[in-house]
């Protein structure tokens, strides 16, 4: 499975600059595990803990990897075309919140209402 | 943008390209815990209990911040009825003339099948060869250049 990484209109990549705050140890770490999603796609979701659909949610997954005391999180759109990450962001463990839920899911419409 | 082209742009920052061509063994031996733990349908804490320590213990050993001890490793092994194969300094490794056993994800087969190779099936998942690559990784590039050029002739 290939996956494809969000661009706003501008041309920016929310994925390439929430990786690139990261230290390069950190980034190491959660650019592996993309690599992960990559080469073993949706069936990660029952052989790992760390990707997993977001509740009541129906296209939004989320892949969450815990180092050095935080959970880095890349949240997922599925769209026809296939998998892409939609945003990046670290924090202490805990709930996401609603707004960055939001966020994601503005962007998998935007994505969606240019038939990707 | 796909994920290829995100990290040929992220190596591009000299610090970042070091750090990912690392080789990091606590790293290696993280994700083989979390493979063979979920493999297993144990949590965490499932885990923790059967081998006799705390939830952080199993939790920091799957990080990879730091070497976990081999004789640890022993008793995860133990207790999930396996064994644990002994680590190789990379230099005593020889490489030559060996035939190896390299795996191939579904992935690859597919880009094989793409290629019109017809002996390699998909469901296939092994491929035996005689390399004198050095490691796994550049064994399946051997792989595919071998059927490219197959293909090719």
């Amino acid at each position: 499975m290939e996956l494809q990484n969000y661009q706003t209109p501008a041309g920016s990549c929310p994925l390439e600059e929430y990786l690139n705050s990261l230290n390069e140890k950190t980034r190491k770490k959660v650019f592996r595990n993309l690599e992960r999603l990559e080469r073993e796609g949706f069936s990660l979701l029952r052989t790992s803990d760390i990707f997993s659909k977001i509740t009541g949610y129906q296209d939004l997954y989320e892949l969450k990897i815990k180092f050095n005391k935080m959970e880095h999180r890349v949240i997922c759109g599925k769209t026809k075309m296939g998998l892409y990450t939609l945003d990046g962001f670290s924090k202490k463990e805990g709930k996401l919140k609603q707004k960055d839920i939001t966020r994601s899911l503005n962007r998998l419409e935007e994505l969606k209402s240019r038939n990707i | 943008m796909n994920l290829k082209e995100l990290k040929e742009k992220l190596l591009k920052d000299e610090k970042f390209r070091k750090e990912y061509n690392r080789y990091d063994l606590a790293m290696e031996i993280g994700e083989m815990v979390i493979d063979a733990r979920v493999k297993l349908g144990l949590t965490q804490k499932n885990l923790a209990k059967l081998v006799g320590t705390q939830q952080p213990s199993i939790a920091r050993l799957e990080n990879g911040s730091s070497l976990p001890s081999l004789s640890f490793l022993k008793k995860i092994a133990d207790h999930l009825g396996t064994y644990l194969i002994a680590p190789k300094f990379a230099f005593l490794e020889d490489f030559s003339n060996q035939t190896r056993t390299v795996s191939l994800t579904i992935s690859d087969s597919l880009e094989i099948s793409a290629l019109n190779f017809h002996h390699a099936d998909p469901l296939i998942n092994l491929a035996q060869f005689t390399t004198d690559t050095a490691t796994p990784k550049e064994s399946l590039v051997e792989v595919k250049s071998i059927i490219k050029e197959t293909v090719n002739a």
